[in-house]
């Protein structure tokens, strides 16, 4: 008797536990591996991935971070080895391994190869409200950049106030008359206490590319690769650009495009239509090498 | 003997049913939308596959198989207004601040007067979606709570600047405050990449 209550009991266990995986349970569709020679592209998971720290010189790493947080002016805090996580991470995006070091404070990020710093994020949640003017906030953002970079090749392309504490600033590397969205220095930052919130700097190179197709020629190749019956009037400008997948087919689920590791130099043909279509013409081969369109519509 | 089992089997299956359903039943549940018309798109394929890896990295219980592509507006304001977990929500669509749509039919288009319910985490990703007022952030009900924020966009943004900030946002979410996390995937941007946020900034988005 006490075999079979034993033996029911344990049936019923059974019945619970897989009854209640399947009501509860989150399932995934399990994602199929094909197609992934499809060129560029990368997996969700394969995008930013974790590697082992256990050679990375902890103190070191520490050492250069704070180098970067005192000469650039970015905090007065400090990374205590005994409160700070190390972790280095392979951005296979962009190309890079990125060394992350952080603490209840702030997040830094170096890049592992060059020891360049990458990025700063201050996690303080509240900062002195702006009263100050527009024109003394640019001149405060000018006063940061300058503690970052004083070569006088950049320009400041963006100042955005975010809300009623932050502002947005962000400065291009300029190639003669063009700039260069590849190579920026990028801050938000509390104006009235001359904080900064957070910081990036990127270093997408400009290929430098020479002008070997004329606007005209840009032109018809812009009206060539949409339908021709369609006469939306365009504007064209020369710019540097960094090409992307904009004209490429959308992947499937789980993956996404790699980023082009150089800026070109391209004629951008701004269509007039709904989406207000950009289309890349690269200025050296006349190939199109990127697209983009607004989220936006009429209403 | 025989009572003295009854007793142990009913509490340890007491103790399976609990630790089951801690471990399976997540709180919060996000359904992230597409519009049919953009899926030619491949921004915004990529968008959504940040947007799901994302909202999976901050805890929530994804439904249905990744995003859904959606054209039209009753299947979506069936999520929104269904009573449940569902607290978290993202669409892909054209916009602006007063609407969005996942067809170019006013009378598919959603108005913050239809939306109801107390959201904890909404992005919406469309242009404009978070201008000059804040109709949409007040609809979700995420102002004036803690642990609650609407994000999206100050402005007319692309598909491609939406790819390229979540690209960067994916990998710092969760680990700050949200109003830092979307400064610093907005500084990273080569792109305009007009970022706001209603509701709690100091929460790290984290599902609850």
């Amino acid at each position: 008797m006490n075999k079979k209550i034993l033996i029911i009991s344990l049936c019923i266990i059974l019945l619970v536990i897989v009854g209640s995986s399947i009501v509860f349970a989150d399932f995934h569709i399990s994602e199929t591996k094909e197609n992934l020679a499809l060129k560029n592209s990368i997996s969700i998971e394969e995008s930013y991935v974790q590697v082992n720290t256990r050679s990375i010189n902890a103190k070191e790493n520490i050492q250069l971070a704070e180098y970067y947080l005192t000469t650039f002016n970015l905090t007065d805090k400090k990374f205590n080895a005994n409160e700070t996580t190390i972790a280095v991470f392979n951005n296979n995006l962009e190309s890079l391994t990125e060394t992350v070091i952080s603490n209840s404070d702030m997040i830094v990020k170096l890049n592992s190869e060059t020891g360049d710093l990458i990025s700063y994020i201050n996690n303080k949640t509240t900062f002195e409200k702006n009263t100050l003017s527009k024109a003394i906030v640019r001149e405060r953002a000018l006063e940061i950049f300058k503690n970052i970079e004083n070569e006088g090749k950049y320009e400041l392309i963006l100042l955005e106030q975010f809300d009623d504490e932050i502002y947005q600033a962000k400065f291009c590397k300029k190639y003669g008359e063009y700039v260069n969205p590849g190579e920026l220095i990028s801050f938000s930052f509390a104006p009235q206490t001359l904080e900064v919130v957070t910081f990036a700097r990127k270093s997408v190179p400009f290929a430098n590319n020479e002008i070997k197709i004329s606007e005209s020629q840009a032109r018809t190749i812009a009206e060539e690769y949409f339908d021709k019956s369609s006469k939306y009037s365009m504007s064209i400008s020369l710019e540097i650009v960094q090409p992307n997948a904009g004209a490429a087919e959308p992947l499937e689920n789980n993956f996404v495009y790699q980023k082009a590791t150089q800026t070109r130099l391209a004629y951008v043909c701004k269509f007039n239509n709904s989406s207000a279509t950009k289309l890349y013409i690269d200025s050296t081969t006349g190939q199109v090498i990127g697209m983009d369109i607004i989220l936006g519509g009429a209403f | 003997m025989k009572k003295k089992i009854s007793k142990v089997l009913i509490i340890a299956l007491i103790l399976i049913v609990v630790l089951q359903i801690s471990s399976f039943a997540a709180t919060d549940q996000v359904k992230l939308f597409l519009s049919s018309e953009l899926t030619s798109s491949s921004y915004a394929t990529d968008t959504m596959n940040y947007a799901v890896s994302t909202f999976r990295t901050l805890g929530y219980n994804i439904i249905g198989s990744n995003y859904t592509v959606a054209s039209l507006k009753a299947p979506v304001l069936d999520y929104i207004n269904e009573s449940g977990n569902n607290y978290a929500f993202f669409n892909f669509s054209h916009g602006a601040s007063n609407a969005f749509w996942f067809m170019s039919d006013r009378a598919q288009y959603i108005f913050p007067s239809e939306v109801s319910g107390n959201w904890h985490l909404v992005f919406l990703n469309h242009c404009y979606s978070l201008a000059t007022n804040t109709q949409f952030a007040q609809a979700f009900n995420t102002i004036g709570y803690t642990n609650r924020a609407s994000l999206g966009w100050f402005d007319e943004v692309t598909d491609g600047a939406s790819a390229e900030w979540w690209s960067y946002f994916k990998n710092v979410a969760g680990t700050t405050n949200l109003r830092s996390a979307c400064l610093a995937a907005a500084d990273n941007c080569a792109r305009y990449t007009p970022i706001r946020i209603y509701g709690d900034t100091t929460w790290t988005g984290h599902a609850w």
